[in-house]
């Protein structure tokens, strides 16, 4: 090591950490989605349950937004429906006269659907109906989780008499407010830079309340269904079909290694089901197709195979426990086109509409 | 390829076969239980190996068969998935194993620095498939504080970094989509997918390796350079000779030479070449295409060996040995494009699409952007948005630039480094800004994970 070297090295690692500090100082200042703002979503929760929609919620814990406005429901809900972002798009207007809410969460997985649901009973605010859009990726044991509601999920095994193994991404998820990671990611970094000039002038969008819901951009309805923002909505179709070629060949997230319907999850799914009943809560479910395109890629690769089975399986799970269900993943085998598709597995609300029609009239 | 904690099993298992068997092998002094205990040893590792990366591929394999000959049964598969970083320590402990069998060295007798030898983590999942001479001497030594070393293994971190996640990763958008779905496309796709995956699989392992071999010279430990500007090489057994050095290396040791190398005449030594070139696609992944692909990598390496004579009696006739710049030049685009043609069934998913790809290759030159802007075109091949491409382009031809320097003895690095202070140090932040900003943060694994 030459002297000069030696002499300045404190110096370098304090101008390397001052790099660092930039890049956190950039991310934490604008902030572009309001990370760091905790207050946001109780406020979003009161803005839904005093009947005005949301827009500029990019980057909100839907999963807390819910929590808090179960809390603060004033009466019990008649319908409630359950699914991911695919079940966001239905709306009160195809339940008329119920009182009707969608509590679906992006990237929902099982574990959501049962801390929901254990939200919905502790705060006594069971429906009358519970319609669930299952999603495929429930049994995969691998997939990746964004899942926050881990209190009530606990909950809700203790109550169902399951125990559960503690993994070490469980404890990590209590012990560290995935915010913070999401903060010091590169993917913040680059939202923050994006978002500069905007904060520079101090006009970051921020979530806001609208009592009009036609708009260009994405609304959270009081009901707490979604209005997609006008570029999805018109989207060319050829557009909507590359999008679904695209994921079906990149390896959908949810189904990779997905080589098994993982046991756990089955007994998880099979005692939740068991256990609405017993609460007296009619339960439905509905399968929300996947794009033609898409369906067709993955049905022809052998590592998505699985797919076949897990609707098989579920449909028999149904038939067992005598619960009314309808659609599948498979667009041919219930009528959805692929002009009804936004992108590859978000359908249109007029073909879910058919759908929840068509369960409607099962037996 | 997974990363599942109990799969740490097979990790232990591994480090605990060999580290007795080395063991084992210099207390015993009898030859044939010398040989028994190396076969033994090899044998429960290679099975490991098998049953996890080819058990299906071996059942696939069998079924095709059954259905061609109008048999059918239903096969028992297996649902285990692939260990991460399998293929590369079971070859470093079977390297060891070899190595003490053949006296070359000491077996380690203890079992902390031995199990470290297996597992140390840069390498642990896509190599460089470090040799225990090389590496437990290393790991046995005192390091202190060194500030240069550590500031030159955090730069060929951060250079590893670019390739991986500036390069790879956005070249990855089209090359993983035209390869998924070839039929959709023609040829002037089919070659911009083509010579993007070059890079891309280029810039990702290479892109591992130096982050590797940084992050194990920051500990003090050197690890074995995995590339040198392969792209760059001037004929095809140049190439293999800078192109993933530790596995070829491996195989060099351990399969070539024990099967007679080139000892035993011209056609042996092709025959042999082509074997190890096959066993290395193997290696890459249970798939035939792999097969195919090791099997044309051979090929070209016994074609190159077997022209040499012809094609310097050829270059001498047409005069361009006068050139000797330019006949590098035009040795090292031969060698390029060959590599790229007879790449394609490393990144193919099935052998139909490689003759699908190669036959469609001279089509749709008239309209080579079938009709749409440019902008349209790139999107109908993977590629977001115009501006990642643009982004891709130029971070490609950086590098390309640099790497090309590097083949002419100019290093850019050291050229940064005579300058002052604040020179350096404003290119480092804005270095850093770039990687940040550019970045393709959403975690794509590193293709070579998968082998």
């Amino acid at each position: 090591m030459n002297n000069n070297l030696r002499d300045n090295w404190k110096l370098k690692l304090a101008l390397l950490g001052l790099f660092f500090f930039f890049y956190i100082a950039i991310n934490v200042f604008i902030d572009p989605s309001g990370l760091l703002r905790s207050a946001q979503e109780k406020t979003i929760a009161k803005w839904l349950n005093n009947g005005y929609g949301v827009i500029n919620a990019i980057n909100i814990d839907y999963r807390k937004v819910v929590r808090e406005r179960i809390a603060i429901l004033e009466s019990k809900p008649d319908v409630v429906v359950m699914g991911s972002s695919r079940a966001m798009v239905i709306d009160s207007s195809m339940f008329p006269g119920d009182n009707f809410l969608n509590i679906s969460l992006p990237s929902a997985n099982l574990e959501d659907i049962i801390a929901n649901y254990e939200i919905l009973y502790e705060n006594n605010k069971l429906p009358q109906k519970l319609i669930i859009c299952p999603d495929l990726h429930y049994f995969n044991s691998y997939c990746k989780s964004t899942f926050h509601l881990f209190k009530e999920y606990d909950k809700a095994l203790e109550r169902m008499g399951i125990k559960k193994k503690q993994t070490l991404t469980d404890i990590l998820v209590k012990v560290i407010d995935p915010r913070y990671i999401q903060i010091l990611s590169p993917g913040y970094f680059q939202e923050s830079i994006r978002y500069f000039p905007a904060w520079i002038i101090g006009k970051i969008p921020r979530p806001s309340p609208v009592e009009d819901y036609e708009r260009r951009e994405k609304v959270i309805r009081p009901d707490g269904s979604i209005i997609y923002e006008s570029s999805r909505r018109e989207r060319p179709q050829s557009e909507v079909d590359l999008k679904a070629e695209r994921y079906a060949f990149k390896h959908p997230e949810g189904l990779v290694n997905y080589r098994s319907i993982d046991e756990f999850r089955r007994l998880i799914f099979e005692s939740f089901i068991r256990r609405v009943k017993a609460d007296g809560v009619e339960l439905e479910m509905l399968l929300i197709p996947i794009h033609p395109r898409a369906y067709e890629i993955l049905t022809n690769n052998k590592l998505y195979r699985i797919i076949i089975d897990v609707e098989e399986y579920m449909k028999q799970t149904f038939e067992k426990e005598k619960i009314k269900y309808a659609g599948s993943y498979s667009p041919s085998k219930c009528n959805v086109s692929s002009t009804e598709f936004y992108d590859a597995v978000h359908v249109k609300p007029e073909a879910l509409k058919r759908l929840l029609d068509e369960l409607n009239t099962r037996m | 390829m997974a990363w599942i904690p109990i799969y740490i099993l097979l990790l232990i298992t591994t480090t605990i076969v060999s580290y007795f068997s080395g063991l084992l092998l210099q207390k015993q002094n009898n030859e044939k239980i010398r040989k028994l205990i190396l076969w033994v040893s090899i044998s429960i590792n290679l099975g490991i190996l098998f049953v996890f990366k080819y058990y299906n591929f071996f059942m696939d394999t069998i079924e095709n068969i059954y259905n061609a000959i109008g048999y059918h049964s239903e096969l028992p598969y297996s649902k285990l998935l692939l260990p991460i970083g399998i293929s590369f320590y079971t070859f470093q402990a079977i390297s060891y194993i070899v190595d003490v069998y053949r006296k070359d060295i000491e077996p380690e007798k203890h079992f902390g620095i031995f199990a470290l030898y297996v597992t140390f983590f840069p390498q642990l999942v896509a190599g460089p498939i470090e040799r225990a001479n090389s590496l437990i001497p290393q790991l046995k030594a005192e390091h202190n504080f060194d500030f240069e070393r550590i500031s030159e293994g955090l730069k060929i971190m951060a250079w590893g970094l670019f390739k991986k996640v500036v390069v790879a990763d956005r070249l990855g958008y089209i090359s993983s989509y035209v390869f998924a779905n070839p039929q959709s496309h023609e040829g002037p796709g089919l070659l911009l997918a083509m010579f993007f995956s070059s890079w891309q699989i280029y810039c990702d392992f290479s892109g591992y390796s130096d982050i590797a071999v940084g992050s194990a010279k920051v500990l003090g430990i050197n690890l074995t350079q995995n590339f040198e500007r392969p792209y760059f090489s001037s004929s095809f057994p140049e190439l293999w000779r800078r192109w993933h050095i530790s596995l070829m290396n491996w195989f060099r040791d351990y399969v070539f030479f024990p099967l007679g190398g080139s000892k035993y005449g011209v056609w042996n030594t092709c025959k042999n070449l082509i074997i190890v070139f096959t066993l290395s696609g193997l290696w890459h992944g249970a798939k035939w295409t792999y097969v195919l692909w090791g099997f044309l990598m051979g090929l070209c390496l016994v074609l190159s060996y077997l022209t040499r004579d012809f094609r310097k009696t050829v270059a001498e006739k047409i005069c361009i040995t006068k050139f000797p710049k330019l006949h590098k030049v035009i040795q090292i685009l031969i060698t390029y494009s060959i590599f790229l043609f007879f790449g394609v069934p490393f990144r193919a998913e099935k052998i139909s699409d490689v003759f699908y790809i190669w036959s469609h290759l001279w089509l749709g030159w008239s309209n080579p952007t079938r009709g749409l802007d440019f902008d349209d075109f790139i999107i109908t091949l993977g590629m977001p948005t115009q501006q990642e491409f643009n982004v891709g382009v130029i971070a490609l031809g950086l590098l390309i630039i640099v790497e090309a320097c590097k083949s002419y003895g100019i290093s850019l690095k050291e050229k940064l480094e005579q300058r002052n202070m604040a020179l350096r140090w404003s290119f480092y932040y804005l270095f850093l800004f770039l990687l940040a900003f550019y970045g393709v943060w959403n975690s794509s694994p590193f293709i070579y994970f998968q082998f």
